[in-house]
Formats: structure tokens, C-alpha cells, sequence
């Protein structure tokens, strides 16, 4: 620094031009300082940074007592309930005690709804007394499409699983190998089903039920000649008849069916479930997405030799920002 | 500033402690939802020690803030302009602040910034000490100038820049352009903040950041002692259901809290089962940089002081059982 002196009174007696220079290069260090420390007090108190999971969890389920989930009633391996006992079971009922067990909720304060395919999107399902409750989280085999996220009051955390469209027939029918082999033949399918459009285009004659089990019901009866909808779904009944009557088929579509967790209009706990399913996915000690696979989907396969139940490891999900403590990342 | 003015306005003295308890009653205030009877209830039962005590741990920081600031642009405008530096209050203010206070709050200030503003303290502390020493020595500079105003700031640009080298490199990979910035810049300035500005702009560099800090003080002050927590949470387990609120106070026979919702609930002590506080105010910090191992929201306070992994919430803090 080229300023040794300090003159005490500069007016009168010009500084030297080096002088000058060094002390207008400090006004602008100086300027530089200022401005940077407002800036920075500015933002520090406005406290701009990711939701810490605390405050996630206070914003999505702050003070419930319990979980409200929407799941199938009809769908075997993927959502059952036993008529008997009213207890669920099935993949999607795994995924959904994860989310809840993550989210502080013991499987006692889970309750789970039956949802028809229709309301995934309202989140409306039928309480026990008959009444439609909305619900906080809908996890039924929902496949993400851009016009399904699209919707008012529909957020689709996720995806959990990734599977495929496939068409399951009688033994006795001749094998299909696309959707356009079953011109002309009836077929069945969920009525607002990601399936339904695709069949349509392939020409078949096609009929819309708003539960799965009643298409495969009618094809069993001869009122179908084939139901089509995703790999997954379509396994469980063809374990469940143990292969004797049902053949599963492999259509070549390449299109995946990725299904998400619907959390409504619920933005946080959309983030929540997006965080839980990451953690799960990322996590190797973390088996509880493995074990559900293994459990239900993949001890499916052995019926369905010519179709995938499902891809066997979880899909990727978005990385979510949450403030987490050092030892946590 | 004349003796006799100083004097007139010796009854301003008096109205200094006001502010701490405006604000304090303000909290009170706030805490009640601007209700009257709760706040009533309030100053009946909460302590004016247990809040004074929550103050001054929430804005410890403060005091060697405002106190470097005043230093540093008085020393600053002492040594540019001492022509408008006789005429300034804030020269004056600067000049009446003892070296030894100015050390006392680098410690505080020390202890009680978060690292990431530790480098901005570091920049104040070597820039007052270039200034004064460079004032001092007046027009027979010599070898402690050279030494305050450059050998020093290097020497701690270098230091700081090793240390926190890799917590920068951080905040770059991270996208934190607010934590590069506090690590990055102060000790490349510290430098050229050692020595006398243009004559023409000592008053407005100087005097402009005092005016803003002036107004913006009462403000920072007040929203960081809104947030600080003042009563616990807890969470009461009753045999009517699960109360989560603050607890306003025990007796012999009662529990009073007040509910999430701003309404005051008075329990029986024998329908309490179990009570468990929660720690509603622990919050990870925003930023992922750490320098060392030490975060950069920690204070060198909670770094050497032994602490506690936050626990997972209980689930009773959230409504269930």
C-alpha cells in the first residue's frame, strides 16, 4: 500500500495521484463491504433456505392424530382387503405403512380406505359407515401422467414402482403378442385406466369397470375375451388363480406405468413423501421397499413367465432440499 | 458537540432502558395473539428475569455489531476528514468507546457469531486496528503502520484462506452465493479497509451506513427476539387427550399452558399422565458448508460447548399418542 503518510488536514494540499488511486481503490473496497453486508443481513433475516422436515411435518400433518390413506380393495398383491377380517394387504399397503411410518404414524394410526379407480384424483374414498372421506394420501396403483398431474388437487409424489401395460387372457386363447392381435375382440379394462386409451387405439372393442376384479370376474365368465391393464396388477390374479385358467402376455408396449403417491393438494407432504422414498432408495440398510417387492411381486413372477411383474429395484425420485443436520447427510 | 448541548440532553439517559422493555412487552404481546387477558396472564406469571435472560442470549450478537460498526466508520472518518470528523456525532460516539471495550465485544463477537461471519469480524477487528494505529501515529508513520496496515491483513487473508478454503470450495459445489460471499470477500478487502477514503466521501461512506444501521437495528433486534422461543413447549398428556402448548406456569393444583391456537387451558395436575417437552426450537442449519467439521451457522460457543443430538420428534409433540 503506497500511503505511508496520513496527511491531517488533505483540502488545502492536492495528494499525489498515487495516493489518490490507493485511497479511491479503498472507497470502493469500502463500497463493495457495505453493500455486500446489507445484501447478506437482508437475507439472513428474511431466513431464505429449504423447510427443515420438522417444519414439513408440522405444515402437512401438523396435530393428526391419524393417517387417512385411499388404497384398492380388489387387487391381489397389489391392495386386497379380506372380507373376513377387513385387514389390507399387498404392495401398495407396504409402500403405504413406509410413507406412514416415516411420517410418525405407528400402523395402528393408519387408516386405510377403499378408493374406486375414479376418485384417485379427488382423493375421495368410502369410509366404513358408506360416507366419502378425503383422504391424505392415495396410494392405489396411480399411474403419473402429465395430464393427471395436470389436475387441480392431484400431486404425485414419487414414483414407488415401474411397470407395464400387459393383457391377460384364458389358456384357451391364442397367444397375443400387441394390443392389435385382440382387434375386433372384447376386452376389458379399468374405466379411467392410462390402459383404457391405449387399447382404444388398437381397435378393440372395449369395456370400462371401475374395479379390476370385475373385469377379471367376466373373463373368467366368457363376458370378455381379454382384460388389459398394468403388469403388476394383472400378476396378482394370474398368482391367485395359480396359473390354471389365466395367461399372462407380454404386449410390447414401451411405454412405462409408473405409479405415484397421490397427496392431493397437500404441497409439503407431497415433499415428505418425496423425501421418505428418496431416503428409502438410497439407503442400503433400508430393506422395507425390497421386502415388499419380494413379498408380494416378485414371487408373482414364476406365473407370469412371459411378462415383467415389475422392475426389481426402485424407481428414481426427485432429490428433495430439507435442512438436515451434518451427521444426516 | 458543546458541553452545554451534551447537557441538555443528559434527560435522554433515562429513556434508555425503555427499549428492552418495550420490547419485552411486545413479546408478550405477541406471544398472547394481542389478546389483553392473556397478556395479563402473562406478566403475572412470567418472569421479567427469565425474559430479560432470554434478550440478552438472543441478541448478545448485537452489541458487538453495532459497537464495531460505530468504531470502525468513526476511525475511518477520523482519519479521511478530520476536518468533518470534529463535527460528526458518529466520530465523536466512536471516539468516546474505550480500546478495551472494543476488545470485550471482539470476544463476545467472537463466541456468539456464527462461523460464516466470523471472517466479516476478523475484517472489522484488523480494519479498526490499521485505522486507529495509523491515526495515532499521525504524520510520523512508521513501521507499525506498514505492519497494522498490510503485513497483518495478509497475514490473516492467508490464514483465513487456508482454513476455510475448502468450506468456500463448498459453498461454490452447494450454489450458497450469500455463505461464499461472507467466507470469500473480508479477508480479500481486509487490505485495502486499513487506511484513509477520498476526503470528498468520507461523510456520505461513512455516515450513510451508520443512518441505515441506526433505523435498521430496532427492527433486526425486534424480529430476532419475536422468534426466540420464551416459554417451553410441552406436550401434556391428559385423560381428556393429548394438549400440546407452552406452559405458562405450575401450581399445586393446576397446569397452565397456552394451546397452539392462542387459547389459554387450565389442567388439573392429577388428569396429567405424562408430560414431554418437545424441541420445537432446534432446526437444522440451511447451509451444507462446514469448515473443519463446523458448520457454518454454528457459534464458536456451541461448537466447544458439549451438546445433544436432537432426539426424533416424540410423536406426542405432534397431536398423536
Amino acid at each position: 500500500m503506497a500511503d505511508p503518510i496520513v496527511d491531517p488536514d488533505p483540502a488545502p494540499v492536492p495528494d499525489p495521484p498515487p495516493v489518490r488511486r490507493t485511497r479511491v481503490a479503498r472507497l470502493v473496497a469500502w463500497i463493495v463491504v457495505l453493500v455486500a453486508v446489507i445484501v447478506v443481513a437482508v437475507v439472513v433475516v428474511i431466513d431464505v433456505g429449504p423447510p427443515s422436515e420438522a417444519d414439513l411435518r408440522q405444515r402437512a400433518i401438523g396435530g393428526r392424530a391419524e393417517l387417512l390413506i385411499g388404497v384398492k380393495d380388489d387387487t391381489p398383491g397389489v391392495s386386497l382387503r379380506d372380507r373376513s377380517t377387513g385387514e389390507y394387504a399387498g404392495f401398495d399397503i407396504d409402500i403405504a405403512y413406509l410413507v406412514a411410518g416415516d411420517l410418525g404414524f405407528r400402523p395402528d394410526q393408519v387408516r386405510f380406505l377403499s378408493i374406486e379407480t375414479e376418485d384417485r384424483a379427488r382423493m375421495q374414498a368410502r369410509a366404513g359407515d358408506g360416507r366419502f372421506v378425503t383422504v391424505d394420501l392415495v396410494v392405489a396403483s396411480f399411474s403419473i401422467t402429465k395430464e393427471r398431474a395436470e389436475q387441480p388437487g392431484v400431486r404425485f409424489a414419487g414414483p414407488y414402482l415401474s411397470t407395464q401395460q400387459s393383457v391377460v387372457t384364458l389358456k384357451a386363447h391364442k397367444p397375443v403378442s400387441s394390443l392389435e392381435d385382440l382387434r375386433g375382440e372384447r376386452v376389458c379394462t379399468l374405466a379411467t385406466s392410462t390402459s383404457s386409451e391405449v387399447a382404444r387405439s388398437a381397435g378393440v372393442t372395449l369395456s370400462g369397470k371401475n374395479e379390476i376384479s370385475a373385469c377379471v370376474t367376466g373373463l373368467k365368465a366368457g363376458e370378455f375375451d381379454a382384460v388389459t391393464t398394468d403388469a403388476a396388477i394383472l400378476a396378482g390374479f394370474v398368482a391367485e388363480d395359480g396359473g390354471q385358467t389365466l395367461t399372462h402376455h407380454d404386449v410390447g408396449l414401451t411405454g412405462d406405468e409408473r405409479w405415484g403417491v397421490n397427496c392431493g393438494d397437500n404441497e409439503a407432504l407431497r415433499t415428505l413423501v418425496n423425501l421418505y422414498l428418496y431416503r428409502s432408495a438410497h439407503d442400503p440398510t433400508d430393506r422395507r421397499w425390497e421386502q415388499a417387492y419380494d413379498r408380494y411381486l416378485r414371487s408373482e413372477q414364476k406365473f407370469s413367465p412371459n411378462q415383467q411383474v415389475a422392475i426389481d429395484h426402485q424407481p428414481e425420485v426427485p432429490k428433495v432440499d430439507v435442512r438436515q443436520w451434518p451427521w444426516e447427510r | 458537540m458543546a458541553v452545554g448541548e451534551v447537557g441538555d440532553r443528559q434527560w435522554l439517559l433515562p429513556l434508555l432502558p425503555t427499549f428492552p422493555i418495550v420490547l419485552l412487552v411486545l413479546r408478550l404481546w405477541y406471544l398472547s395473539r394481542q389478546n389483553v387477558q392473556t397478556m395479563l396472564l402473562f406478566v403475572q406469571y412470567v418472569s421479567p428475569l427469565g425474559l430479560l435472560s432470554t434478550l440478552v442470549i438472543a441478541l448478545l450478537w448485537v452489541f458487538p455489531a453495532l459497537l464495531l460498526l460505530t468504531r470502525v466508520l468513526g476511525a475511518l472518518l477520523e482519519l479521511s476528514d478530520p476536518a468533518a470528523a470534529a463535527t460528526s456525532r458518529l466520530a465523536a460516539a466512536a471516539r468516546r468507546i474505550p480500546d478495551w471495550v472494543v476488545v470485550v465485544a471482539l470476544v463476545i463477537g467472537a463466541l456468539t457469531w456464527q462461523l460464516r461471519f466470523l471472517p466479516l469480524l476478523v475484517m472489522v477487528a484488523l480494519s479498526i486496528l490499521g485505522l486507529v494505529v495509523r491515526q495515532r501515529a499521525g504524520a510520523a508513520a512508521g513501521p507499525s503502520v506498514a505492519a497494522t496496515g498490510v503485513v497483518l491483513p495478509f497475514a490473516a487473508a492467508v490464514l483465513l484462506y487456508a482454513f476455510l478454503g475448502p468450506a468456500i470450495v463448498t459453498a461454490l459445489r452447494e450454489g450458497e452465493p450469500v455463505t461464499f460471499v461472507l467466507l470469500a470477500l473480508p479477508p480479500l478487502v481486509t487490505p485495502l479497509l486499513t487506511g484513509p477514503v477520498p476526503a470528498w466521501a468520507a461523510r456520505p461512506v461513512t455516515h450513510w451506513p451508520a443512518v441505515v444501521a441506526a433505523f435498521a437495528a430496532p427492527f433486526l433486534v425486534g424480529v430476532v427476539f419475536l422468534r426466540a422461543p420464551i416459554l417451553p413447549t410441552v406436550a401434556v398428556d391428559t385423560d381428556d387427550g393429548l394438549l400440546v402448548g407452552s406452559v405458562i406456569t405450575v401450581d399445586d393444583r393446576m397446569t397452565t399452558l397456552l394451546d397452539a391456537g392462542g387459547t389459554v387451558r387450565f389442567v388439573l395436575n392429577e388428569q396429567i399422565q405424562a408430560k414431554v417437552l418437545c424441541d420445537t426450537s432446534e432446526r437444522p442449519p440451511a447451509s451444507r458448508v462446514d469448515a473443519h467439521g463446523w458448520s457454518v451457522e454454528q457459534t464458536a460457543l456451541t461448537w466447544i460447548a458439549p451438546t445433544r443430538r436432537p432426539t426424533p420428534v416424540d410423536p406426542r409433540c405432534e397431536g398423536r399418542r
